[in-house]
């Protein structure tokens, strides 16, 4: 039984490494733009599709693909946010902006659609090298592309962490999150910010489409799955946090593989519904939030 | 050094600037003066290209920037410290300084213009690392400050830098604005505080409704009837 839990417990927190990885793109756009950016499941699953054609018709290593992703997926997130979400913005000024979100919103569904025609409703599964090898540790297992996943999940967040507090560009981040007018003051030139913002959000959504697939199979509803897993995980960890979002996203693994090991896998998703109404009503900034403004 | 020519700005429908014109000269301090709501803080948005200019133009040495992009104008040296401070929050002191030299040629005299904030305002160097929003009022208008000296100005200019503060401070913050004057900065004050910005500046000009209507020698204005009619309660 301990054993059992234990198990779970280890399996929680590799899949939360990936989870944080997928929702920290998610949480970089909230808070730096104030974008929910209702896609960013289907982005995912588009980038997950990616990954499987490069690895199974190209043969390309599954790992060495999250370069080849990740930097797809920067162009695509540069330029979606340049040409169609900023001039979006622009024109709502300083509001909340709400054509963003409806835009978004949009292209997700139409993605998901374009999914199923273009690569059928099934699950597809990629092979890899590491595909059911596994460590045995003691009484425990751990699946070697988990863990693989998950190291360089959390090297990638911390990574994207560092680089927002420590660089010039980073902190100029930080500063339009905090104020964009201010920022713009500062000779922050808002609209490359805004557009490095989203190139960065969807490389990290690039990376983590690569380490999923080595695990998890890919198929048209995988957006909305990882939309909503997103949206918690950013909650739970104060939105616009990245350290916050790492934590988010430990919890809802192990939420996710404690409640599934108990009863079963819808169980664990209304668990963690519960859990993300909870939070919003309780503790809107988050578990690690202080309050802010 | 920095031109307005006949300037006119709305919000939607409603005229708030109606042909604004003044000129500011290098090295010289000017006062831009007004009652609540005359147009002040307008008049330095859009020098900064944060409002749509209907008609008018804007020359920095000669040059028009009306079609400059905000951070173009800041990179050229057109600097503001706004109303109400307006600090990174969250940042700390030492953050804010430094994302007041984001521009490249802010840059490369960070070092040098760090040294200058902290020697005017050696506080700004004990609290370095605190978080900018847990400051007193004083400190932070310190902190917005030295956060636009880091900008490497060429002519900064400060909106309402006395707004709230104890008469003590607010005479510490124009004995520090004489002292980088003198250093060879321009300097536009925005102000209400209408005796004490004309003690330091030159030349004086005072808005009402979106028009000029008084402007002349800072010395002349004092001892000027209308002045202390309209602004003195004389
Ligand atoms: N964003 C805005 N939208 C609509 N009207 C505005 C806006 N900002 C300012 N105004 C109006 O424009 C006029 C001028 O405002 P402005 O802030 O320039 O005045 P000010 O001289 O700086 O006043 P104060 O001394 O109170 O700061 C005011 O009547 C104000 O209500
Ligand atoms: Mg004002």
């Amino acid at each position: 039984m301990l054993q059992l839990y234990t198990q779970a417990l280890i399996d929680g927190l590799l899949l939360g490494g990936v989870y944080a990885t997928v929702a920290v793109g998610l949480s970089l756009c909230f808070g730096v733009m104030r974008i929910v950016n209702w896609a960013h499941g289907a982005l995912l699953m588009m980038a997950m599709y990616l990954t499987y054609y490069l690895v199974t018709l190209a043969g390309i290593n599954v790992y060495l693909c999250c370069l080849i992703t990740g930097a797809v997926m920067f162009a695509v997130g540069y330029l979606l946010q340049k040409f169609l979400f900023y001039k979006l913005i622009v024109r709502e000024k300083d509001r909340e902006p709400v054509n963003v979100l409806l835009f978004t919103s949009g292209l997700g569904t139409a993605l998901t659609a374009v999914a199923l025609i273009v690569f059928g409703g099934f699950a597809l599964q990629a092979q890899t090298p590491y595909t059911g090898k596994s460590l045995q540790m003691g009484p425990f297992i751990i699946s070697q592309t988990k863990l693989i996943s998950f190291v360089i999940a959390v090297v990638s967040t911390l990574v994207l962490f560092f680089f927002v507090k420590k660089t010039e560009t980073g902190r100029a981040m930080s500063a339009t999150s905090q104020n964009r007018t201010v920022a713009r003051l500062m000779g922050i030139h808002e609209e490359n910010i805004y557009c490095l913002a989203m190139g960065i959000s969807q490389a990290m959504v690039g990376i983590s489409a690569s380490l999923l697939i080595s695990f998890y199979p890919v198929s048209n509803s995988v957006g909305v799955l990882f939309s909503f897993k997103s949206f918690i995980i950013v909650v739970l960890g104060g939105k616009g946090s990245i350290m916050g979002c790492l934590l988010g996203g430990l919890v809802v693994g192990v939420i996710e593989k404690f409640f599934g090991t108990m009863f079963n896998d819808a169980t664990s998703q209304i668990v963690l519904f519960m859990l993300f109404v909870l939070i919003l009503l309780f503790k809107p900034s988050g578990i690690l939030g202080k309050e802010k403004e | 050094m920095l031109k307005l020519e006949n300037i006119h700005v709305n919000y939607g429908q409603f005229e708030v600037l109606r042909g604004i014109s003044l000129e500011i000269h290098e090295g010289e301090i000017v006062a831009l003066l007004g009652s609540n709501g005359a147009g002040k803080s307008t008049t330095i948005n859009t020098i900064m290209g944060l409002t749509q200019l209907r008609e008018g133009d804007i020359l920095f040495n000669g040059e028009s920037i009306k079609d400059l992009r905000t951070h173009e104008r800041v990179q050229k040296g057109i600097v503001v410290c706004p109303e109400g401070r307006k600090l990174f929050p969250h940042m700390s002191v030492y953050d804010n300084l430094l994302i007041g030299s984001y521009s490249p040629h802010a840059r490369a005299k960070r070092a040098e213009n760090l040294d200058l904030c902290f020697q005017l305002f050696p506080k700004l160097y004990e609290r370095r690392n605190q978080a900018a929003r847990t400051m007193s009022g004083g400190e932070q208008q310190m902190c917005a400050i030295a956060r636009a000296l880091m900008s490497d100005p060429k002519i900064l200019m400060l909106d309402e830098p006395s707004l709230g503060l104890a008469p003590v401070i607010v005479q510490k913050i124009f004995d520090t604005l004489v002292e980088i004057n003198k250093k060879g900065l321009t300097i536009l004050l925005v102000e209400q505080n209408v005796m004490a910005s004309l003690e330091i500046a030159s030349r004086g000009y005072i808005i009402e409704t979106g028009e000029n209507i008084i402007n002349g020698e800072a010395q002349e204005m004092l001892h000027s009837e209308d002045v202390k009619k309209a602004y003195l309660g004389i």
